[in-house]
C-alpha cells in the first residue's frame, strides 16, 4: 500500500535532483505529497523521518542538496524493504528434456566455446575444432547444449557443418527433443541444418520427417530434405515429385540427384508420361 | 610426497594457453628426464626448449599445502608450460625414475627454509607502526572525503540536466587527488559517476543509476568520515573490523592486518558452488569471483581476484574448481552476508556424496526468515546488492509462467534472471535438470531486487542434491 506514494515521492526527488536542489524550497509537486507522507508517517518511525526530512527540504533552502541527497538515500533504502517475492497461484511441475549430461566442465574450458558458438568473432571455427579433438564435446555438458543449438545458427558454413556431422552426434539423442522444438517446417536456412542434424542423430528412424519436409517444407529445408533422402537411397518416386516444385532451386537439387542416379531412358519417359 | 592431480595442475596453471602448451610438450615427447625422489617430496626433469640448452624443472611437494615450482627457463609465469607439463606427464602415468635430489634445488630448499624462518620471527614480533605518520595519511582522507562530499554536492545542488563536459574534465581531475589522497574507493565511484554522466549524454539510460550512485557516495562520504574519525580517537588507530567501510573508502588489506585483527578461521574446508568472471570496462579490469561453502560452519564466502586489463598477462587468472579445498588459515574480511575470504596454502581432497548431505543441510529452511535477511542487507546503500544464499527447496516448479521454489511451509520465491548484462543468464538451465533433482535439494541463488517491477527474486547459480552438485552457469 505504501508503494504507490513512496514511488511517486522517489520520482519527485528524482526530478529535483535532475533540476537542481536549489529549487526544491517550496516545491509544487513536494508539498502536493506531503499530506500522504504525514499520514503514513504516523503509522511508523521510518516514514516519520522521511516526512521531516522532506518538511526541511520544502521549507528550509539552505542546505537543500544534503537533504535532498539523505532523502533519496532513505527513500531508496525503504524501496528495498518493499520488494515483492511472495507467489500465489497453483505450483506445476518443470517441463524436463530428458537428457544425461553433465556440468564437469569449468570455466577456463567452457567459456571459449560458449563464445565461439554464440558470437560471432574470428577463428572461432579452429576454437570448436580444438575442443572437439581435445574431447571436451565427449563431456557432454548440459551448459553447451544451447550453445550448440546456437552455433547451427552460424553463418560461416563450415561451422555448422563441423557441428551437424561431429559434435552433435557426441551428445546423442539428448539433443533431439531441442532440435525438433526449434525446428520450423517452413522456416529458413537454419532449419535445413536442423534437418539435417535430425537425421544425423535418427538416420533413418526419422524418415516420416523428411518426406514431409520434403513435400510441405521450406525451399531450405526441402533442399535439406532431398540431400538427406538421397543420402538415404529413398526410391526415385519421391524425386519425380519434387522435380515438378514450383521453385527452380528445388526442381534442380531433384534433378540433380536423378541425374547422379543415372536413371535410364525408359525411366526418364516415365517420368514425361507421368508429368501429363 | 607427491600429490598430483588434474585439479591441482588446473588450479595452480596462470591461464588456459600454459596448460594447453604443456600438455602438447607430454605429447610431443620434449621431456629427455623424468625423475623422482626417493623420499617422494619432488619430481623434476629436463625438458628441450627453444634454448640452446635443456630446461630443467621441478614441482616440490616438501610443504604439500605449498608446492613451489622451479624452471630455468626465462617466462614469467610460474609455473611454467614446462613445469606444468611436468606436472601433466606425472598425472598421466608416465615413467618417472628414481633419482637423487640435485644440488641446487637442495640449496634452494634450504634456503627457502631460512626465509621462511626469518618471516615466522618477523610476523610474530609485534608489527611497529608509525603512528604520526597513519595519524596524518588519515587527516589528509578525511580532507579527501570532504572534497568528494563537495563535489557530490555541487553535482546535486546544480542538477543533473545541469552538467557538462566541462564538469567531466573537472571530476576526472578531482579523482586523481582522491586517489592521491589514500581514497582509490573513492576515486572508482567518481569515476562511475562520469562514466554515468556520459552515458546521460548519450541519452543511454535513464537517471536512475546515477541516483543510485550519488546516494552511495553521499553515504559513503558520511560513514567514512565517521569511521576515520573513530580511529584517530583510538590510541591504537585500528581498523574497523567489523563493517567493510575501510575497504570502500580504499583499504586494501594485507594478511598481516586480517591476522593481527583475528580476521581468520584455522583448518576449514571450503568448496566452490559456483565461478563467473566479470568485465569491469570502467576500471579497466577482469574479475575472477567464487562463492564457496564453508564446511565447517555452512557460510557462503565469496573470492575476489581482480586482474586489470594492462596486467593481464601477468596475473594469474582463476578457475571453476571441483574439490574441496584443505585450508589451515582462511583469511575472512570485515563485511555482512559473502564475507570475502582469501588463503595462501591449501591442499585438494575429492568431495562425495557425504560432503553433498553435508552441505544441503546447511542450507537455510525458511524463506520468510531469508528475505528478511537479504531486505535487512540490501537496504544499506553501501552493501552488495546481489546476495548469494544457499537455501533448501522442496520442490521447483511453475506458477503461471514463472519458475519458482518452495520451502517446507509452502513459501514460493521467484526464479529468474537478473539481466543478461549484470549475470550469465542460468534459467534455462533448470529445464535440462533431472526431476529428481527437483526435489528436496539445496540451491545457491543470487538475489536481486528490480526496481522495473520493485520484485525480490533469485536467479539459481547451483543445485546440490545427493549426488552432486549441478553448476548452472560456471
Amino acid at each position: 500500500m505504501s508503494i504507490p506514494v513512496l514511488n511517486e515521492f522517489y520520482d519527485e526527488l528524482k526530478r529535483l535532483t535532475v533540476a537542481g536542489s536549489s529549487l526544491a524550497y517550496d516545491d509544487f509537486g513536494l508539498k502536493k505529497l506531503m499530506p500522504r507522507l504525514k499520514k503514513l508517517g504516523e503509522a511508523s518511525p521510518v516514514f516519520s523521518k522521511l516526512y521531516t526530512k522532506a518538511e526541511e527540504l520544502v521549507s528550509i533552502s539552505e542546505n537543500s542538496e544534503d537533504n535532498l541527497l539523505d532523502l533519496l538515500t532513505l527513500t531508496n533504502a525503504i524501496l528495498y524493504t518493499q520488494g515483492e517475492w511472495e507467489m500465489s497461484g497453483a505450483f506445476t511441475e518443470l517441463e524436463i528434456i530428458p537428457n544425461d549430461g553433465t556440468t564437469v566442465l569449468g570455466y577456463r574450458k567452457l567459456c571459449p566455446i560458449i563464445e565461439a558458438l554464440t558470437m560471432r568473432g574470428q577463428g572461432r571455427y579452429s576454437i570448436i575444432c580444438e575442443a572437439y579433438n581435445e574431447g571436451i564435446f565427449h563431456k557432454r555438458d548440459k551448459r553447451l547444449i544451447y550453445p550448440i543449438l546456437n552455433g547451427l545458427e552460424d553463418p560461416y558454413p563450415e561451422t555448422s557443418d563441423f557441428i551437424i556431422q561431429n559434435i552433435i552426434p557426441a551428445y546423442g539423442k539428448m539433443m533431439l527433443p531441442l532440435l525438433k522444438d526449434s525446428f520450423k517446417i517452413n522456416g529458413g536456412s537454419d532449419d535445413g541444418k536442423r534437418l539435417r542434424a535430425i537425421h544425423a542423430l535418427c538416420g533413418k528412424e526419422e524418415m516420416d520427417i523428411y518426406k514431409l519436409a520434403a513435400s510441405e517444407g521450406s525451399v531450405n529445408v526441402k533442399l535439406s530434405a532431398i540431400e538427406i533422402l538421397n543420402n538415404e537411397k529413398v526410391p526415385n518416386d519421391i524425386f519425380y515429385e519434387l522435380a515438378k516444385d514450383k521453385r527452380k532451386e528445388v526442381r534442380e537439387a531433384a534433378e540433380a540427384v536423378l541425374e547422379s542416379r543415372k536413371t535410364g531412358v525408359i525411366d526418364k519417359l516415365f517420368r514425361v508420361f507421368r508429368s501429363h | 610426497m607427491v600429490n598430483i592431480n588434474e585439479e591441482l595442475i588446473n588450479s595452480v596453471a596462470p591461464n588456459v594457453s600454459a596448460l594447453k602448451n604443456a600438455l602438447d610438450l607430454v605429447k610431443k615427447n620434449s621431456f629427455t628426464g623424468l625423475w623422482i625422489s626417493e623420499d617422494e617430496t619432488i619430481i623434476f626433469g629436463e625438458c628441450m626448449g627453444s634454448g640452446s640448452t635443456n630446461y630443467n624443472c621441478s614441482a616440490d611437494f616438501i610443504i604439500p599445502e605449498n608446492p613451489v615450482f622451479r624452471c630455468t627457463c626465462p617466462s614469467r609465469q610460474i609455473p611454467c608450460k614446462h613445469t606444468l607439463g611436468l606436472m601433466n606427464a606425472y598425472v598421466k602415468r608416465v615413467k618417472f625414475t628414481t633419482h637423487e635430489i640435485p644440488k641446487d634445488i637442495i640449496e634452494k630448499r634450504e634456503k627457502a627454509e631460512r626465509r621462511d624462518a626469518k618471516k615466522k620471527e618477523v610476523s610474530s614480533s609485534p608489527k611497529k607502526v608509525n603512528k604520526n605518520a597513519l595519524e596524518k595519511k588519515i587527516i589528509m582522507q578525511i580532507e579527501g572525503l570532504n572534497l568528494f562530499e563537495k563535489v557530490v554536492k555541487d553535482i546535486v545542488k546544480g542538477g543533473l540536466a545541469a552538467l557538462s563536459g566541462k564538469t567531466l574534465e573537472i571530476l576526472e581531475e578531482q579523482g586523481k587527488t582522491l586517489n592521491s589522497m589514500y581514497l582509490p574507493g573513492c576515486q572508482r565511484l567518481l569515476r562511475d559517476i562520469s562514466i554515468a554522466i556520459k552515458k546521460k549524454e548519450n541519452k543511454e539510460l535513464d537517471y536512475s543509476n546515477l541516483l543510485s550512485l550519488l546516494s552511495v557516495a553521499h553515504t559513503l562520504c558520511k560513514k567514512g568520515r565517521e569511521q576515520l574519525k573513530k580511529r584517530l580517537q583510538d590510541p591504537e588507530l585500528q581498523l574497523d573490523k567489523d563493517s567493510n567501510i575501510d575497504e570502500l573508502i580504499g583499504h586494501v588489506w594485507q594478511t598481516s592486518e586480517l591476522d593481527e585483527l583475528g580476521l581468520f578461521e584455522t583448518d576449514t574446508e571450503l568448496v566452490q558452488l559456483f565461478f563467473n568472471v566479470y568485465i569491469d570496462k570502467v576500471r579497466k579490469e577482469f574479475i575472477d569471483v567464487g562463492y564457496w561453502i564453508n564446511l565447517k560452519n555452512g557460510l557462503i564466502h565469496k573470492t575476489c581476484n581482480y586482474r586489470p586489463f594492462r596486467a593481464v598477462g601477468h596475473i594469474k587468472e582463476e578457475d571453476s574448481f571441483f574439490s574441496a579445498a584443505g585450508i589451515k588459515r582462511l583469511y575472512v574480511y570485515p563485511g555482512e552476508i559473502n564475507k570475502r575470504v582469501r588463503w595462501e596454502e591449501f591442499s585438494i581432497r575429492g568431495i562425495d556424496n557425504d560432503d553433498f548431505k553435508l552441505i544441503i543441510s546447511y542450507g537455510q529452511k525458511n524463506y520468510i526468515e531469508v528475505i528478511k535477511e537479504v531486505k535487512n542487507s540490501i537496504k544499506n546503500s553501501l552493501s552488495n546488492k546481489n546476495p548469494v544464499m544457499l537455501l533448501n527447496y522442496k520442490h521447483i516448479g511453475m506458477i503461471n509462467d514463472s519458475f519458482a521454489m518452495e520451502d517446507n511451509v509452502g513459501k514460493r520465491i521467484m526464479l529468474r534472471d537478473i539481466g543478461i548484462d549484470r549475470e550469465t543468464p542460468s534459467i534455462h538451465m533448470l529445464n535440462l535438470l533431472k526431476r529428481n533433482d527437483l526435489k528436496d535439494g539445496a540451491i545457491l541463488v543470487m538475489f536481486n531486487h528490480s526496481q522495473d517491477d520493485e520484485k525480490l527474486t533469485a536467479q539459481p547459480l547451483s543445485i546440490i542434491t545427493p549426488e552432486g552438485i549441478s553448476r548452472l552457469v560456471y
